[in-house]
């Protein structure tokens, strides 16, 4: 590790902290402390990896895909949560999907509504992580399914079925939560 | 897929299959007969329209969460910039 190095980590800091902090705290139920520390950690790997970095992406978009693995293994070493979300919870025996009501919302008024916001994010944390991680991968960060799978370390097939039932359980949640109470 | 198993589809999708579509559509290229399948129960399924729907404005909703402007504190700014410059420290050599 040489001076130059550290001097890049600390302008990183500088450029992309804000950045940084704010992805890993939307991904780790805004516990702040744990945000600070997989920041701190991303930018230590940067700083030795820094050599082995290629340049073929932006030094943001490099230390957001380290971040990235970070929360993963993070929450990989909890004793996570394997939440079940069996498909019957939505559908009848027979395949019908149960009561979808209409929201009757304008999309753009509810993305103004800071509480509405509040239950997105209580329904993400309520998710469990392999879905939570699935979801945030495809539909948030919009990464192919070959990255989403190398990140997570799963099939295809598994990532498929992870997100449906992401999406379907955080449908219902909002639908219960907010569309529906007074 | 055959013959046999396209028709099957285009007549009996059902909405489990139908949202799974609905999923999968933002990952990959659905096949002309699912696309089909998919058409054809939309346009007898108002609750999958729904759905539809409603997975679209929720990504909005979470692409919009977890663009939050939250700034990083001076105090732990200051803490990891200190870090930083300590280099690796004791513990942390392994997981590089």
């Amino acid at each position: 590790m040489n001076e130059a190095t550290r001097t890049f980590a600390g302008q990183w800091l500088e450029a992309y902290g804000d950045k940084l902090y704010a992805f890993a705290l939307a991904r780790v139920g805004g516990d702040t402390a744990l945000a600070e520390d997989l920041l701190q950690e991303t930018l230590l790997a940067g700083m030795r990896g820094y050599k082995a970095f290629r340049h073929k992406a932006s030094v943001e978009t490099w230390l957001i895909g380290i971040l990235r693995r970070k929360i993963v293994d993070h929450h990989r070493q909890r004793n996570r949560r394997n939440k079940e979300v069996p498909l019957d919870m939505f559908f009848s025996t027979r395949g019908h999907i149960k009561d979808v009501s209409a929201w009757g919302y304008d999309a753009s008024q509810v993305l103004e509504d800071k509480e509405f916001m509040e239950t997105l994010d209580a329904c993400l944390q309520d998710l469990g992580a392999p879905l939570a991680e699935a979801f945030y991968a495809c539909a948030v960060d919009e990464l192919s399914t070959e990255q989403a799978c190398s990140l997570l370390g799963i099939t295809p097939t598994n990532l498929s079925v992870r997100l449906h039932r992401a999406r379907l359980a955080l449908r219902r949640c909002l639908e219960m939560k907010w569309f529906r109470s007074p | 897929m055959s013959l046999w198993r396209a028709i099957v589809m285009l007549l009996t999708l059902k909405c489990d299959h139908a949202t799974h579509l609905i999923s999968d559509n933002y990952q990959r290229n659905l096949t002309g007969v699912e696309r089909w399948a998919l058409r054809l129960h939309q346009l007898s399924c108002r609750y999958c329209r729904r759905f539809a729907r409603q997975i679209q404005r929720l990504h909005e909703a979470a692409r919009r969460l977890a663009a939050n402007d939250v700034r990083l504190s001076t105090e732990a700014r200051q803490r990891i910039a200190t870090s930083l410059d300590a280099g690796m420290d004791a513990g942390r050599d392994s997981d590089a």
